[in-house]
C-alpha cells in the first residue's frame, strides 16, 4: 500500500519544525492533464452590511494544494465557499470580484451553477454521508444527483474512488452497509470519496480534520497528498502542522477589526521558514491566534 | 495595494432584467397562446384559460431552460414550475373561500351583531336585530377551555413519548393514532353517553369543551412529539453533562428550544376544534343569551349557530350564517396571530 510508505517516510524524518516539515515534504510534479486552475480576482464578500472579506486574489495553480490558514473569523471559509459558489446559499450575502475557472468567470451571467459546483468540488468540516445510503451509494450519489453517466463500469469506479479516499481496504466487505456504522473518520473520507467519483477538476475542503483523531487525520493527508496528482486542492485548516506537511502553498488571512483580508501567500516552507509579514510570523509561530 | 475606489456588493446569482426579459416575455406569450388555444378548441372556461397557461407556461420557461443551459436545467424549471402551480392550485381554493365569506358575510353583518343576543330575535328577523355576542362566548369559552384540557395532557404525554420513552409508549402511540382517526360527532356522542345520559347532569359548556379535547389531544401531541424529536440529542446531553436532572434538562433546555414548533400544535389543535359542530350537538346545550358560566346551563357557539342559520333555510337565516363564518374566521385568525406575536422569542442580533 502506497499509503503506508507515505506515512513512514514522514514520521521517520521527524523534523523538528513547521519548516522543516514542509521542506521534507517530497512531491512529484502532477501529471494528469488539469486544466488551468483557480484564480480568485479581487474577492470581496458581506454578509448583510458586515464585510466579511476584501479583496483576496489568490491563484490555485492546476495539480497544487493550497492552505488557507488563520484564526477564526479571519473569513478562511467565506472565502472557500466564494470558490464554488455556495456563498450565495446565505440570505442576505452579496460579493464582488470574480472567480475564474480555466480562465471563465464562475459568477459570469449564463453560468450553469449546478456544472460549477459538479467541477468544483467541497468536502465539509463535518462529515455528512447521506443517512439513507449504504456506504456504495454514496460513493455513486454524485451521479445520480448531477444526472450524469459514469465513463466506466460503475463497480470500478467505486473501487477507484475508495481506493483514492484511502477507505477501500476497510469497507469492501460492507458497501451495502449504511454510512452511519463508520467512524467520524471513515465517514470523512466516504464524503472524500463522494466527492471524487464526479471527477471535479478542484476540490476544495473546509477544515475537513478538525473532527477527527490524528489517525485519520494523517490517512487524509496522504489521501490529499494522492489526490493532488490528479486534482486542484483548496484545504481550509486550524491546524499548522497540517498546512506544513501537505500544502505547496500557504495563504494567511487575518482580520484585524475590519474585513479578513489575505495577509500573505507564498510557498508553504518559505511561509513557516521566512515569511515576509511580522504578522505572518507571529501567527505561524504561535504568539497569537 | 489598489482598493481605493469603493466595491460595492453585488448579487450575481440573482437574476437581472435583462434575464427576466425572455421569461415574462414567455410568459406574455403563454398567455396568448392560451387564449388562441381556448378560443379555437371546444375547451372552455376558467379552468380550461387556467390549466392551459399552467401548461404552456410551464412548457415555455423549459424550452428557454434547455437552449440556455441543457435538459438538466430544463427540467428543474419543469419541476420549480410544477410546484408552483401545485401552491396555486392550493391557493386557489382558499381564496375563493375568503373572498366568498367576506361579500356574503358583509351583507349581513352591522354592529350589533356583535353585541346583541338572540333572545328577542330569531334567524328570520330583518339583519338588523339580534346578533351573535353569545356564539362569540361561547366559542371563546369552548376553544381556551378545551386548550386549557388538552394542552397540558397532550405535551405530557408528548413528553412521556420522547423524553421517557417508557414501556407503554407503544401503545400510547397507537392510542393517540387511533384517536385522531375518531370522526368528529363520535366525541359528542361518547361525552353525551358518558355524562349526560346516565347522570342528572345536562349540556354545558365544559361538556363541549371536553368533547373538543378528544379531538385536540391527539392533533396536539403528535405535533408536539415531532417538534420534541427535532430538539438535537446533543442539547439534552449539554443539560445532563452539567448536572441537571431529567425534569430540570427537559423543562430548561427541550421545551424552550421547541418553543416555536409547540405553538404550532396548539394553533393546529384550535384550528381542529374551532369549526366543528358536530361535538357540540349532542353536548352544549342551547342558549339565545350570553352565559358565563362555563359549568351549567347551555352555551351558544357560531359553528352551531352557522348550522343553525344555514338550517333554517330563509334569506336571512343564511345571510346570518355567512355572517358568523366571517366572525368565526376572524377570530381564529385573531387568535393565530396573538400565539405568534407573543409565542414567538424575540432573539436579539447585535
Amino acid at each position: 500500500m502506497e499509503t503506508r510508505v507515505d506515512m513512514s517516510t514522514n514520521n521517520s524524518a521527524q523534523p523538528s519544525s513547521l519548516a522543516g516539515v514542509a521542506a521534507a515534504r517530497v512531491r512529484e510534479p502532477g501529471t494528469a492533464p488539469l486544466g488551468s486552475g483557480l484564480e480568485a480576482r479581487g474577492v470581496h464578500a458581506w454578509f448583510g452590511s458586515h464585510h466579511a472579506l476584501e479583496n483576496v486574489s489568490l491563484d490555485f495553480a492546476a495539480g497544487t494544494v493550497t492552505a488557507l490558514i488563520g484564526p477564526s473569523g479571519c473569513g478562511k471559509s467565506t472565502f472557500i465557499r466564494t470558490l464554488n459558489r455556495m456563498h450565495e446559499f446565505i440570505p442576505s450575502a452579496a460579493m464582488a470580484g470574480e472567480v475564474l475557472l480555466d480562465g471563465k468567470d464562475i459568477y459570469a451571467p449564463g453560468t450553469d451553477v449546478t456544472r460549477v459546483r459538479l467541477q468544483i468540488g467541497m468536502v465539509f468540516q463535518k462529515p455528512n454521508p447521506f443517512p439513507s445510503m449504504t456506504i456504495g451509494e454514496n460513493v455513486l450519489a454524485g451521479l445520480k444527483l448531477a444526472q450524469i453517466k459514469a465513463e466506466k463500469n460503475k463497480d470500478d469506479l467505486l473501487e477507484e474512488c475508495l481506493t483514492r479516499a484511502g477507505l477501500w481496504t476497510e469497507v469492501k466487505d460492507r458497501l451495502g452497509a449504511h454510512a452511519g456504522g463508520l467512524s467520524g473518520g471513515q465517514q470523512q473520507r466516504l464524503c472524500i470519496a463522494r466527492s471524487l467519483a464526479v471527477n471535479p477538476k478542484v476540490l476544495l475542503m473546509d477544515e475537513p480534520c478538525s473532527a477527527l483523531d490524528p489517525g485519520s487525520t494523517l490517512r487524509i493527508e496522504d489521501t490529499i497528498s494522492q489526490l493532488s496528482k490528479t486534482m486542484t486542492i483548496v484545504i481550509v485548516t486550524h491546524n499548522m502542522q497540517q498546512a506544513a506537511r501537505v500544502s505547496d502553498y500557504t495563504a494567511f488571512f487575518l482580520a484585524d477589526g475590519g474585513p479578513g483580508q489575505m495577509v500573505e501567500v507564498g510557498p508553504t516552507n518559505e511561509m513557516f521558514s521566512r515569511p515576509k509579514d511580522e504578522r505572518t510570523e507571529n501567527y505561524v509561530s504561535g504568539r497569537f491566534g | 495595494m489598489t482598493h481605493h475606489e469603493t466595491v460595492y456588493p453585488k448579487r450575481p446569482w440573482k437574476a437581472t432584467k435583462s434575464d427576466l426579459i425572455p421569461v415574462i416575455g414567455l410568459l406574455v406569450l403563454a398567455a396568448v397562446v392560451d387564449y388562441a388555444v381556448v378560443a379555437v378548441t371546444p375547451m372552455k372556461g376558467k379552468l380550461a384559460y387556467a390549466f392551459l397557461f399552467f401548461v404552456f407556461g410551464a412548457g415555455f420557461q423549459m424550452a428557454l431552460k434547455w437552449k440556455q443551459l441543457g435538459r438538466r436545467a430544463a427540467v428543474d424549471s419543469l419541476a420549480g414550475s410544477v410546484a408552483i402551480s401545485g401552491a396555486a392550485l392550493a391557493f386557489i381554493p382558499v381564496a375563493s373561500l375568503l373572498i366568498t365569506a367576506v361579500t356574503k358575510g358583509l351583507k349581513g353583518l352591522y354592529p350589533g351583531f356583535f353585541i346583541h343576543d338572540m333572545s328577542v330575535a330569531n334567524y328570520q328577523s330583518p339583519l338588523n336585530q339580534g346578533g351573535v355576542l353569545p356564539a362569540i362566548v361561547g366559542t371563546l369559552y369552548l376553544i381556551v377551555i378545551a386548550t386549557l384540557i388538552s394542552l397540558p395532557l397532550s405535551l405530557l404525554t408528548a413528553l412521556y413519548l420522547t423524553e421517557i420513552k417508557g414501556k407503554a409508549s407503544g401503545f400510547i402511540q397507537f392510542l393517540i393514532q387511533a384517536m385522531s382517526g375518531i370522526p368528529s360527532v363520535v366525541a359528542g356522542v361518547f361525552i353525551y353517553s358518558a355524562f349526560l345520559l346516565t347522570t342528572s347532569l345536562r349540556g354545558s359548556t365544559i361538556m363541549g369543551a371536553l368533547a373538543l379535547s378528544i379531538l385536540m389531544i391527539p392533533t396536539v401531541t403528535r405535533t408536539a412529539q415531532e417538534v420534541l424529536l427535532l430538539v438535537p440529542r446533543d442539547l439534552r446531553e449539554a443539560g445532563l453533562a452539567l448536572g441537571a436532572t431529567q425534569w430540570k434538562t427537559v423543562a430548561t433546555i427541550v421545551v424552550p428550544a421547541a418553543r416555536n414548533g409547540l405553538i404550532t400544535a396548539v394553533i393546529l389543535g384550535v384550528a381542529r376544534i374551532a369549526g366543528e359542530t358536530a361535538p357540540l350537538l349532542f353536548t352544549i346545550g342551547v342558549s339565545n343569551k350570553v352565559n358565563l358560566n362555563p359549568l351549567s346551563g347551555g352555551q351558544a357557539s357560531l359553528p352551531i349557530y352557522i348550522w343553525g342559520g344555514l338550517g333554517d333555510g330563509s334569506e336571512t337565516g343564511i345571510n346570518r350564517a355567512w355572517s358568523a363564518i366571517l366572525v368565526l374566521l376572524i377570530i381564529v385568525l385573531t387568535l393565530f396571530v396573538i400565539a405568534r406575536v407573543f409565542g414567538t422569542r424575540k432573539v436579539k442580533t447585535k
